[in-house]
């Protein structure tokens, strides 16, 4: 064998893994052929001087986080069809190793609710805990490990949705 | 039931979570936290499930340390040789860190005296028996500098002499400084890539340094001891005579500073006498002679003698006057 033989050898490997990767591309671009691309971003709050010179909060990349720090969740589904979509669900489990942050879930034109367990689903006021002393507690928000988003009414063609939440890093 | 199972569940991880937050270091350094949305809608009468891209952050590291006093004030003697203070480094960061340690007596404030640090001064406590003693190993710094996991302590003993002559009384402190090697500095200062698996590494509130300080006091305790006796011979004199008893009086008495701690009189019965049952007094009270509840017992074997626990003794405790008798063979 020389040196030759190898460079070619190593030239074909490449293409057989070339061909693999362009379909996986292509495959997660169109989902199931969905209407609905959804994206989740992590970002943190930002307090800034704006143009008229006061403090104001903004969303950007996280840089650095470390325990205690809050995340912002955001998440966007974007109607990629063309017709209008409807009974639109979003739904995302409080990632691991964070808490939810109480009253920080919103999304415009949903309802929000939330579940402990990941099956009954309810809003703050109706889940509950029980103690170690066998008491029935109202949850408190870090017991919330899912929420979920449910959009009233159509998702119009082209249009977004967004909905977010706060966790902390525990 | 199955609800009731249910719910059980769920407020054990509550609770299991939420002090985690408060008084560990937290979601270890390097960790990811993944993310991954989901979505259901209706299209054409169908339901259709999707799901988002994962988001990824990931926990950098923070450089944080805490040391705790473990001896309460220790007390010395004036000139004491080798005398130890025992403290704790924790790394109340969330990844492995290994940490300074320096020594200080000089300039320490708000005492009475310096005390001298040996050479070395500081030991980690190796055999865990909280003083120094042979297997103990001297702190190298840079050589072994301790290198602790989130929430992992260690305990040094920091050893001074005390100079000869100090007065009975004065406090001396002496410090240990802990800091973080990867770096110090007003909270919230990054170091780039310097945390556990290359993250970046933070300064927390206690700006990855932390100092503690013990006390030395020195006490001079003084107990004098006066034993006494009077003799009543059988014939109505004091004559050391055979059948003469002899009743012995000893006085212990504490001066100075401090506490001579778990006092414990102990004196044997002389040769050719014999000790009279239930003599025993200590404080003009009789002690019964069985070992038991009161302070006081007449002991037979290996050879006869009186006892008397006379606790923590103090200036303040005032005189303890120990009586027997004996008589004489």
């Amino acid at each position: 064998m020389n040196d030759q033989h190898f460079r070619r050898r190593a030239g074909r490997g490449l293409c057989y893994l070339a061909v693999p990767l362009l379909l996986f591309a292509v495959a997660a671009s169109a989902e199931d052929g969905g209407c609905i691309e959804l994206t989740t971003t992590a970002s943190v709050e930002q307090k800034f001087r704006n143009s008229q010179g006061r403090v104001a909060t903004r969303l950007v990349p996280p840089g650095k986080v470390v325990p205690g720090d809050e995340i912002v969740w955001t998440i966007t589904a974007k109607n990629v069809c063309q017709m209008a979509l409807d009974k639109i669900v979003i739904g995302n489990p409080v990632p691991q190793h964070m808490a939810f942050v109480g009253n920080s879930a919103d999304g415009q034109g949903t309802v929000v609710t939330y579940s402990i367990d990941g099956q009954a689903y309810g809003t703050p006021s109706t889940l509950t805990v029980k103690t170690e002393d066998g008491t029935v507690q109202p949850a408190p928000p870090e017991a919330f490990r899912h929420v979920r988003w449910t959009y009233q009414g159509a998702l119009a063609p082209g249009a977004l949705a967004s909905v977010r939440y706060r966790a902390t890093v525990i | 039931m199955r609800l009731c199972r249910r719910y059980w569940l769920v407020p054990c991880l509550a609770l299991a979570c939420l002090p985690m937050a408060v008084h560990a270091a937290g979601t270890a350094a390097g960790t990811s936290i993944s993310n991954t949305a989901s979505v259901s809608y209706s299209r054409d009468g169908s339901n259709v499930t999707a799901t988002s891209n994962t988001d990824v952050v990931r926990v950098a590291e923070i450089l944080d340390v805490v040391v705790t006093r473990v001896s309460p004030v220790v007390t010395v003697d004036a000139g004491a040789a080798n005398a130890e203070l025992v403290f704790t480094v924790t790394n109340t960061g969330n990844g492995s860190e290994a940490f300074l340690l320096l020594p200080q007596s000089a300039g320490v404030t708000d005492d009475d005296y310096d005390p001298q640090l040996a050479s070395p001064a500081l030991y980690f406590d190796t055999d865990g028996s909280g003083d120094l003693s042979g297997g103990d190993v001297a702190y190298v710094p840079g050589s072994n500098d301790p290198v602790l996991a989130a929430d992992a302590s260690v305990r040094v003993l920091l050893v001074n002499d005390i100079p000869a002559g100090t007065a009975d009384g004065a406090l001396g402190r002496s410090q240990v400084t802990a800091s973080a090697r990867t770096g110090t500095g007003a909270a919230g200062t990054t170091y780039a890539g310097a945390g556990d698996a290359g993250v970046d590494a933070v300064t927390g509130t206690t700006e990855a340094d932390a100092a503690e300080y013990g006390e030395y006091q020195v006490q001079s305790l003084q107990m004098a001891v006066v034993k006494s006796q009077t003799i009543a011979d059988p014939f109505g004199g004091s004559q050391p005579v055979p059948g003469a008893r002899i009743l012995y009086r000893i006085v212990v008495t504490v001066t100075g500073s401090g506490a001579a701690a778990a006092a414990l009189f102990d004196d044997p019965i002389p040769a050719n006498t014999t000790y009279i049952a239930s003599s025993l007094a200590l404080n003009g009270s009789a002690l019964s002679d069985a070992a038991d509840a009161d302070a006081g017992a007449y002991v037979v074997a290996p050879s006869p003698r009186v006892r008397a626990t006379l606790g923590d003794l103090t200036q303040g405790s005032g005189p303890q006057t120990i009586e027997f008798a004996v008589t004489i063979n």
